[in-house]
């Protein structure tokens, strides 16, 4: 009982959702089958949404939810699908780019850790004013979030709009059956060319008599 | 609210997830787990924004904002790689990157 009365029940579920979203992708880099990668991978984003939804972020948390988690991961299961499930190994390279690859990943968290460690106590250990969490609890984010977006970041909001346009006309470009846009382009300039040349020569020959008398 | 977390575990969270995710865009040999893991850093990232929002400056949600729009970009950029993997797939019938070696001198 005194545990729990000195531990809030949103720091357990702080500690329970980092685990199962470390776990979780630990196992998406680890899995041989790249199925059961995408699987973890929805497990890890939902977790994360749960985190979102901890930090006072409930628009972003479904935001996370639906785009990554659901979205998201069924794109990449087609993609699974369109190029084969046959597993690949993971860590088996040379013993050199190995020990290149544990070394910059070593290096990378101790820097952080040191650059987290190092930061002044008052800025880590700060907690969110408890007047404005309760104002936010009671009307949501989503209508600040779109204030934001509609007032401040508009350009980069329309950007982002004309973003996604060219990401879809170019997937589906890219995604093309053997790219049959280039090959019936060739194949069409190939063959007027012909014409065109068998033409010519014919008027070459045709002509060619008349322009040596004149 | 969360009265015991911290901004710092937030961070270390985000910390352990973007070292995950590097480690599988390093040792991966598929395509599409290359992209699955450069998605996991970006969600650590956003884990950041967000966990700064919350703790420092909770009045204007620009963290948030960012988050949404990064949001927004690597779904685009899955789109595309995506159907790079599947056009390289075509072309060589496998996902393997190291079998993708036509720039490789």
């Amino acid at each position: 009982m005194n545990f729990f009365n000195q531990v809030s029940i949103d720091t357990l579920f702080f500690w329970f959702f980092a685990a199962v979203a470390v776990i979780s992708s630990a196992a998406v880099v680890l899995n041989k089958s790249i199925v059961y990668s995408v699987l973890f991978l929805i497990l890890s984003f939902l977790s994360v949404a749960a985190i979102f939804a901890l930090n006072n972020a409930d628009f972003l948390a479904i935001a996370q939810a639906i785009v990554y988690a659901v979205g998201l991961a069924i794109v990449l299961l087609f993609g699974v699908m369109f190029t084969g499930i046959k597993p690949l190994d993971v860590l088996t390279r040379t013993k050199r780019e190995s020990f290149v690859f544990v070394s910059v990943i070593l290096f990378s968290v101790t820097l952080l850790t040191y650059m987290l460690l190092h930061t002044p106590l008052s800025f880590v250990l700060v907690t969110p004013s408890s007047q404005v969490v309760s104002s936010l609890a009671q009307q949501g984010t989503a209508m600040l979030i779109g204030k934001l977006i509609f007032s401040q970041y508009i350009l980069a909001f329309e950007l982002a709009s004309v973003l996604l346009l060219i990401a879809m006309v170019g997937a589906i470009v890219l995604s093309k059956k053997r790219l049959d846009v280039f090959d019936s382009e060739a194949s069409f300039h190939q063959s007027t060319r012909n014409d065109v040349m068998f033409q010519h020569s014919q008027d070459i020959n045709k002509e060619l008599p008349v322009e040596v008398c004149n | 609210m969360m009265t015991d977390v911290a901004l710092i575990q937030n961070l270390m969270l985000a910390t352990l997830l973007f070292s995950v995710g590097l480690a599988g865009v390093l040792f991966s040999r598929n395509a599409i787990k290359l992209l699955i893991s450069s998605e996991l850093m970006l969600t650590s990232v956003n884990i950041n924004f967000v966990a700064f929002n919350n703790y420092l400056n909770l009045d204007v949600l620009a963290g948030q904002v960012f988050s949404v729009f990064i949001l927004t970009i690597s779904a685009a950029e899955a789109a595309i790689g995506l159907a790079i993997v599947v056009a390289l797939f075509r072309l060589y019938r496998t996902v393997d990157v190291e079998k993708f070696r036509l720039l490789k001198w």
